[in-house]
């Protein structure tokens, strides 16, 4: 087992990168993932936005009960008098949203002008169109109301408008398990969509530099020219790379389930971790191709971020899958990682398992494994017409 | 004389081809990813119609289901799909995943759904707005049962908004502060360049050092040029990524190009001087110390928001201190209020504390390196 052994020998060189990798990669992770599952809770409950009000109109009661109604959808906050400390705020987002009654609002909207509140917001932000429409649905009923019974007094507009804008849906959540399997499910899709990211770095890091090393001109002549045969060689080093990557895959499954703060196992679980076995197959079968075409060193490791960022970012490991363009996604569809993204994302939405949602999981896997095999295929083309050459 | 070192050693930089990948081609392949993978977020364009199912409670007419079928996102694209099924089959619907979710319609309709998420919340406040209609048609009703002759059902039907939005070029765009952590991480990736070029001219840090500290050529002097050729080799890098940001990505860096020119310089200079700093005073092996200046400048660009942008805001907000003491951050923050402010005063603030963090690292690596000898190495 000499070629084994001198596998592990020359791995222990890359052994301090992809340990500090693994070990930054794997808090990072956890304080996301459990940041997220805080945020999901309360999808459904008010998030108050952060508003600051300039009121140049009169006070008088229409704008008391207006800001008032207003209230219980942002948290008021008081700036410095200046265009430069709002600005300031806006930047450091210290407030979201500026809203300014202009001048005589009150009097041209009680006498049915058109008239308009002016805002100043940070763009992009979700939470300002939930602002905006509750301003807009405040002041569409006191229209409605202004119109058609001309003879109410504020206090009573502002009364009915509050009682009316109450009303809320109730949602029914058609699931038949419970929050917990549900958080747990979310936490590891989080966690194992990330570890495709974690998982190519260091495989092409580790295996990738070794196969470099093995796969010099001058060690090949030597190796050939040795007793060894090459079947033999050839099998230690397979042998060597699957140890190499069940342990480094091994010790992330277990470190995601003592991490997951819902811990449990379920039939999810299970499907995730066959999902991240055969993402791996994948991810080695990527680092062999490089590491016996690549022939430094140095351009192993800039390989090793340069695929892995992409890959992550293209295909939704960093961002919601459906967050992303048509043309990123169809583009994305094209390569390995996008799969395995879109499988971790089936898996958690199974509720029941039906062989309907499982075969949308199982073609995810197989196109996978497709591409492990052709990576693997190439790489024993070039491996071979490599020999001829030596 | 002075210009064939310069020369020389702009050659030898240019022929480290990992430097010049991490420098030139680095920076661009990670905007082109927070192009693609960001892009879109912002895009409301990408809206699609949401698919619904609607259990009817068995009454002839049903406002909300001709409401729901009516409602429109632009001209052209209605804001939900509606089809009518029966309570088992719209259960099985969405199980399989066909509907978004399904509404059982009657006087207070409830939303069935099997997930968070847009979708869900869009239907939502749909149906929050629907029954809040209805209520004051009823409250209306009460105080003036005439109105339904009036045009009440019109007036409820046509909503519309009350809020003007006062758009300048100059939105605070979240997205930006990415593109500019990344950007300003360029610059200060110069340190690696500085590093090497301290480095070079030690006697006990490199044999390269040794065999130029024998030579009759001035050191400084030396190290003068070999600081310029990697200036110029470095600035390079940040004239392509800008060429690249602002004409292909078409990312708002704002008009005042002779600004941005002066961030480039200062920044570039910024990260030239903090790599010369931390190769004189740490005293470990080169690579070490390389590895050190790599996770200080990660560590920057951290703070300066360029992978969580929240942490940005953290900073400003409870240590601003720190802010103001991390080049990224502060070129970031030049670039942002550059394009942001109409006033120079903060631009202004942050190149000065930039250029005073680089005459600091300048001249305390200075001063460790003059009249340096050795007996024995």
């Amino acid at each position: 087992m000499q070629v084994f052994r001198t596998y592990f020998k020359l791995l222990k060189s890359q052994m301090v990168s992809i340990i500090i990798y693994g070990v930054t990669f794997l808090i990072i992770t956890i304080i996301i993932s459990i940041a997220i599952l805080r945020d999901k809770g309360e999808d459904f409950s008010i998030k108050e936005v952060p508003v600051y009000v300039i009121n140049q109109d009169e006070p008088n009661e229409f704008i008391n009960g207006f800001l008032d109604y207003l209230d219980q959808y942002v948290n008021y906050v008081a700036l410095e008098d200046s265009d430069e400390a709002r600005k300031d705020a806006l930047f450091y987002r210290k407030v979201l949203y500026i809203l300014t009654i202009p001048e005589g609002f009150t009097e041209s909207f009680l006498a049915g002008e058109k008239t308009e509140l002016i805002k100043e917001a940070v763009p992009g932000d979700a939470s300002i169109v939930s602002v905006d429409s509750a301003i807009n649905n405040y002041l569409n009923k006191a229209k409605i109301y202004l119109n058609h019974a001309p003879d109410i007094k504020p206090e009573e507009l502002h009364a009915n408008i509050k009682e009316n804008l109450k009303e809320n849906t109730e949602v029914a959540f058609d699931i038949t398990y419970g929050d917990e399997d549900y958080n747990s499910n979310l936490f590891n899709r989080n966690y194992y969509n990330y570890l495709a990211y974690i998982l190519l770095v260091c495989l092409i890091k580790g295996v990738s530099s070794v196969m470099v090393s093995f796969h010099n001109l001058d060690i090949q002549r030597r190796q050939n020219a040795s007793p060894l045969s090459l079947e033999s060689t050839n099998l230690q080093l397979i042998l060597a790379n699957f140890v190499f990557v069940i342990v480094y895959l091994g010790i992330f499954i277990v470190a995601g389930y003592v991490c997951n703060p819902y811990r449990m196992i379920n039939r999810n679980l299970l499907l995730f971790i066959l999902n991240s076995i055969v993402f791996t197959i994948m991810a080695l079968s990527i680092s062999y191709l490089i590491g016996i075409t690549v022939k430094s060193k140095n351009a192993v490791s800039a390989l090793s971020t340069v695929l892995s960022l992409s890959l992550s970012f293209l295909c939704g490991v960093f961002v919601d899958q459906q967050y992303l363009g048509k043309a990123v996604i169809k583009a994305a569809s094209f390569t390995p990682v996008y799969w395995y993204v879109r499988a971790n994302n089936a898996i958690d939405a199974i509720v029941k398992f039906s062989p309907k949602n499982l075969t949308e999981i199982i073609i995810c896997m197989g196109i996978e494994i497709g591409f492990a095999i052709a990576l693997f295929a190439i790489a024993l083309v070039v491996s071979k017409r490599k020999r001829q050459q030596a | 004389m002075g210009f064939r070192l310069y020369i020389t050693r702009l050659k030898c930089i240019t022929r480290n081809k990992e430097n010049m990948f991490w420098c030139y081609m680095f920076p661009i392949l990670l905007a082109s990813c927070f192009f693609f993978a960001f892009g879109n977020i912002m895009d409301s364009s990408s809206f699609e119609t949401i698919n619904v199912g609607y259990v009817s409670n068995g009454t002839g007419e049903d406002p909300l289901l001709s409401a729901m079928e009516e409602a429109k996102v632009t001209e052209t694209t209605p804001l939900f799909a509606v089809t009518v099924y029966g309570r088992e089959e719209a259960a099985k619907q969405l199980e399989d995943k066909n509907i978004a979710g399904y509404i059982a319609g009657g006087e207070k309709p409830i939303l069935h759904i099997k997930e968070n998420g847009i979708n869900a919340t869009i239907m939502k406040s749909f149906l929050d707005s629907y029954r809040q209609m209805m209520t004051t048609i009823q409250t209306i009703l009460q105080k003036n049962p005439e109105a339904i002759n009036q045009g009440l059902v019109e007036d409820i039907m046509n909503s519309n908004t009350y809020i003007y939005e006062e758009k300048n070029e100059k939105e605070p765009d979240c997205l930006l502060v990415f593109f500019y952590a990344l950007f300003a991480y360029t610059c200060i990736y110069a340190g690696n360049w500085g590093m090497d070029e301290v480095i070079n001219i030690q006697a006990d840090m490199s044999l390269r050092g040794a065999r130029v500290n024998v030579s009759p050529v001035h050191k400084m002097k030396l190290l003068l040029y070999n600081m310029l050729a990697a200036f110029t080799a470095h600035i390079g890098s940040i004239l392509l990524l800008f060429i690249y940001m602002n004409y292909i990505l078409q990312i708002n860096f704002g008009d005042n190009l002779i600004g941005i020119f002066i961030t480039c310089i200062v920044g570039s200079l910024a990260g030239l001087a903090q790599g010369a700093f931390f190769g004189v005073m740490l005293k470990q092996k080169p690579t070490v110390k390389s590895a050190i200046l790599v996770a200080v400048t990660m560590v920057e660009s951290f703070l300066a928001g360029m992978m969580i942008i929240d942490i940005k805001y953290i900073i400003a907000d409870k240590v601003p201190i720190l802010g103001y003491l991390n080049p990224v951050n502060l070129i970031s923050d030049a670039l942002y209020s550059l394009y942001y402010y109409d006033t120079y005063d903060r631009f202004l603030l942050n190149i000065i504390i930039l250029c005073a963090i680089t005459a600091f690292f300048g001249s305390v690596s200075y001063l460790r390196l003059r009249r340096k000898a050795y007996a024995s190495i």
